[in-house]
């Protein structure tokens, strides 16, 4: 009985059932990415790119209105070129485009009197909605949409503001704040980036609403496929892409790393109009690299 | 009583190598001494010094768990199990089976909306030591040496993304890679006294790889650099004891265990480094209850220092080289843990020391059968036990004794000494010592039943020649040999050719004549030589002086009273030693004429001539003094020479009352 109990009293302590306690070993934030692979967008409705409007493909079936300015610089290496824009479209959900039996895009509400961009009228232009097709692409014209070309007139940290007193009932005035200027130091446009090694970015502007995207880029069709986004913790100026993530994309040589520091109103209501309404305001700037 | 304190003093030094193993926090003693090294005695502790295990006493079984404080992990984790044996008297064995030794790192994911399958990390280090075996063997009851084998395994599990074009989504998959390897540990243990224990173990010193971690991941492989860790402790009283260890990576421990009652144990340890900051980076407490054979330790740690021993760390300051122990590392949280040890087995555990032996004087073979019931020495024990014990000792001396002669149980309390004195059977080879030789002697001590002992004594017997004698008269009467068949002989010879002669005597006077006629032809017969009585003499027996025919007075002595005695007439010595002047020290012969005191007048007129004594039987007879000295001269002058001695020695000197003279009855 004694020796029973001896026993006991020694397997007592195997009750112990809990697994040592694991230590998270915390990456440093200032270059940690959250990283989120971005769904295909449908290839045959297709929508202005990331690389220029920094709006997401899925984010354009969310508004059917917009109102953006954007500043925007390609830069492939040998050349950079820049532009700013601001684009005004609603989209008339009663009007859709088809094509081949499907709804490519819709027709683009005419306003009437062209809204003014911080006081200067737009101009007005056709909504085109590229038609992709086996073997040549083609476009269709359907309604109109407003632009006003800024590229030498842009400014950081300035508030644009647009206002229309015709297209719906009461118009509207909706304003928003540029971002800071966005400059890409790392990586330089027609950079070499091996898909072993973790890769350094590195920027320049101010602001906790910065992505990344990094987009497959078709240098024939000059087509922008967006694969990934990510977006710094904190935005410091600089992140790390783990090889990790590099090894994770197709094989694929040409991608296009779209940095977007952007302003946005995603709520805006207009009276008259029952659709969401997108408004931002964003720098961007497209390197676009080779990984190997 | 001589107070004997013994001090364990631990010192590990560590030789060489940037990097060493400290000690496994299985054991909650070790963890609350902070420094084991020396200590090892059973099977928890063996990773720390393989050598330990020699003292294990039989069975050994311990389990341990543990729980940590700080961090957010709550609950008792199973740290492992342990066992070991002992064979073969000084060899033992010992196995570790710790599931619960194991470090594991996470690395988060920055991954979101992935598919189906879940991630919550990036990557997954883990450090495993799941067991460990040992051996160890004694070489003697100060010196002992163990080997030590420690299984490690590292493993990591990469989480690898693969975006799948058509989807859009990441499939996840996961790259494991494990290494296992074997480390084995040389430990030795040196008691060169009581008190002190030195300890040297070489950790790491082969380290055998079956795989290897890829060179992808070779930041996360643990050093297997060598290191050389020594040791020592010392008690300064018997319940106090004090720790202290110092390693080549710099780092050491201080520790003590005090046991005020003999079941209970406290102790305290400090942690020490000088790389981490504080200096001292860990403080220890412990207690222990023992009872019967069981023993529970608990034990607690705490680091000053909480950094990452929170459960968290930053991956840029992750250095795998710094994790040279999944126990004991930067990342280690606070522990309390609790150890429980049985002791089974026929092994002993000591409870009696032996203190000291002291041999009383030589031992001459003459007067061996003394020693049957006379104290040959004696020994003090000590009760090293907690409880009282009945302490037995026993002495053998090889070849001269057929086995050993026991002593009666004594009692002794707990902590006490006492002398126990111890008496030597020896066997008839003891007398065929011709000279003065030297044997050593055996003493053991045993505290409890059986043929097992709790120490042992080794001393050396001084043994005198078988003719040598010590000059006491109560010695001397061992030459007398009425029973050899040489003097039963001799003596029948004479008395055969005088048989005639006493048929016409009278029966009372015949053992009076027959001791003269036995006289006469001794004296006749031999020359005498030599001086009178001196101490530490040379005495030839009986036989000797018959066959040689000579003899000194001594001899004569005895030979004549062995002649005497062999026809049964018995003898007795006197024993004469001046006051003031030892050197005329002296011994005469009496012998008994069987005579009752009337019939004195019939041996002699002068009733001076003539001692009236009582015998054995307690009647009064005649006894007649005889000088030896004088043997040449005849019957009559030796009885004369012998009277007028006992006449002035005691009648006169008063030698009896005075105590100068004594009368040594020989049968």
């Amino acid at each position: 009985m004694k020796r029973l109990l001896i026993v006991l009293i020694l397997l007592l302590p195997a009750a112990g059932c809990q697994q040592p306690a694991d230590v998270e070993l915390r990456p440093d934030l200032a270059d940690a990415l959250e990283v989120t692979p971005l769904a295909e967008a449908d290839s045959t409705f297709d929508r202005p790119s990331i690389d220029s409007s920094a709006v997401l493909p899925r984010e354009h079936d969310m508004f059917g209105g917009m109102l953006v300015v954007n500043r925007v610089k390609y830069d492939a290496g040998v050349r950079v070129d820049s532009g700013a824009f601001s684009r005004v479209y609603f989209a008339n959900r009663n009007l859709p485009v088809m094509f081949m039996g499907r709804i490519v895009g819709f027709h683009g509400i005419d306003l009437g009197m062209p809204p003014t961009l911080n006081g200067m009228p737009m101009l007005r232009v056709p909504h085109r909605i590229p038609l992709r097709r086996i073997f040549a692409d083609s476009i269709a014209l359907a309604g109109f949409e407003y632009f006003t070309n800024l590229t030498t007139t842009f400014q950081a940290n300035t508030e644009y503001r647009w206002t229309a007193s015709s297209g719906f009932p009461g118009g509207f005035d909706i304003s928003i704040r540029s971002p800071d200027n966005l400059v890409v130091q790392s990586p330089r446009g027609g950079s070499l980036i091996s898909r072993n090694q973790d890769f350094p970015l590195r920027w320049r502007g101010q602001g906790d609403s910065l992505t990344i995207v990094i987009s497959r880029f078709d240098p024939l069709t000059r087509r922008v496929k967006p694969l990934l986004r990510l977006r710094p913790r904190v935005n410091r100026g600089h992140a790390i892409i783990p090889a990790k993530i590099l090894q994770a994309l197709p094989r694929e040589r040409f991608y296009v790393m779209t940095f977007m520091l952007a302003n946005r109103s995603r709520s805006e209501v207009i009276d008259g109009y029952g659709e969401r309404v997108l408004v931002q305001a964003a720098s961007v700037y497209n390197s676009y690299v080779e990984i190997r | 009583m001589t107070k004997r304190f013994s001090l364990l003093l631990w010192v590990n030094i560590a030789m060489f190598g940037s990097s060493t193993y400290a000690q496994t926090l299985f054991s909650a003693r070790t963890m609350g001494l902070g420094a084991y090294g020396a200590m090892v005695t059973d099977a928890c502790g063996f990773d720390v010094n393989p050598a330990g295990i020699a003292w294990i006493r039989d069975w050994d079984f311990g389990t341990a768990t543990y729980t940590s404080t700080s961090g957010e992990n709550a609950g008792f984790v199973f740290h492992g199990l342990s066992f070991g044996k002992r064979f073969l008297e000084d060899n033992a064995v010992a196995a570790q089976y710790t599931p619960g030794a194991s470090l594991e790192f996470l690395l988060p994911t920055n991954l979101s909306q992935v598919t189906n399958t879940p991630v919550s990390f990036d990557k997954r280090i883990r450090y495993e030591e799941p067991f460990a075996l040992a051996f160890a063997r004694k070489f003697s009851d100060e010196v002992a040496a163990g080997v030590g084998v420690r299984r490690l395994e590292e493993k990591v599990t990469d989480t690898q993304y693969q975006l799948d074009p058509g989807d859009t989504t990441f499939v996840i998959s996961f790259n494991e890679q494990t290494a296992r390897s074997w480390r084995i540990d040389v430990g030795v243990i040196w008691k060169p006294e009581n008190s002190l224990t030195l300890s040297a173990v070489g950790r790491s010193i082969v380290a055998v790889k079956e795989t290897t971690l890829p060179s992808d991941f070779s930041s996360f492989r643990l050093s297997d650099a060598s290191a050389l860790e020594l040791g020592a402790a010392y008690a300064i009283t018997p319940s106090l004891r004090v720790a202290l260890d110092l390693r080549t990576d710099k780092t050491g421990a201080v520790g003590s265990e005090w046991t005020p009652v003999g079941r209970t144990s406290v102790r305290a340890g400090l942690y020490c480094s000088t790389t981490e900051s504080p200096f001292v980076y860990g403080v220890a407490v412990g207690l222990g209850w023992s009872y019967d054979f069981l023993v529970v330790d608990a034990g607690y740690l705490h680091f000053l220092d909480q950094g990452k021993r929170r459960g968290s760390g930053a991956v840029g300051e992750f250095d795998a080289g710094t994790i040279t122990r999944v126990d004991l590392n930067p990342y280690t949280h606070d522990r309390l843990s609790l150890s429980v040890k049985a002791l089974f087995g026929n092994i002993r555990e000591n409870l009696a020391r032996i203190e000291s032996v002291e041999i009383f004087g030589s031992v001459y073979p003459s007067s061996y059968e003394t020693f049957a019931y006379r104290p040959i020495g004696k020994v003090r024990v000590r009760n090293i036990s907690d409880k009282p014990i009945q302490a037995r000792a026993r002495f053998y001396v090889d070849n001269l004794m057929d086995g050993p002669t026991e002593t009666a149980p004594v009692y002794i309390s707990p902590g006490s000494e006492e002398e126990i004195p111890f008496t030597a059977v020896f066997n008839n080879r003891v007398k065929n010592v011709s000279q003065v030789m030297v044997r050593d002697g055996d003493v053991y001590v045993s505290a409890t039943t059986g043929d097992e002992y709790d120490d042992k004594f080794q001393t050396r017997l001084l043994f005198q020649g078988r003719n040598d004698w010590d000059g006491n008269a109560e010695t001397l009467r061992y030459f007398v040999t009425p029973n050899d068949q040489d003097v039963i002989r001799y003596g029948r010879e004479i008395l055969v050719n005088e048989m005639d002669s006493l048929e016409n005597e009278a029966k009372e006077l015949r053992p009076f004549l027959k001791a003269q006629m036995l006289f006469n032809a001794f004296a006749g017969k031999l020359i005498t030589v030599g001086d009178p009585k001196q101490s530490a003499d040379y005495v030839q027996y009986p036989s000797e002086t018959l066959k040689l025919r000579t003899g000194d007075c001594d001899d004569m002595t005895v030979t004549f009273s062995s002649l005497l005695n062999s026809i049964g007439i018995a003898t007795a010595f006197v024993d004469v030693i001046p006051p003031g002047r030892p050197e005329r020290s002296h011994i005469y012969l009496l012998f008994d004429t069987g005579l009752d005191p009337k019939y004195g007048g019939n041996i002699a007129e002068n009733p001076k001539r003539y001692i009236v004594r009582k015998t054995k039987s307690g009647d009064e007879t005649i006894w007649v003094p005889i000088e030896t000295t004088v043997i040449t001269k005849g019957f009559s002058a030796t009885w004369t020479t012998g009277a007028q001695e006992y006449f002035d020695d005691v009648e006169i000197g008063l030698g009896l009352i005075k105590g100068w003279v004594r009368i040594v009855d020989v049968y």
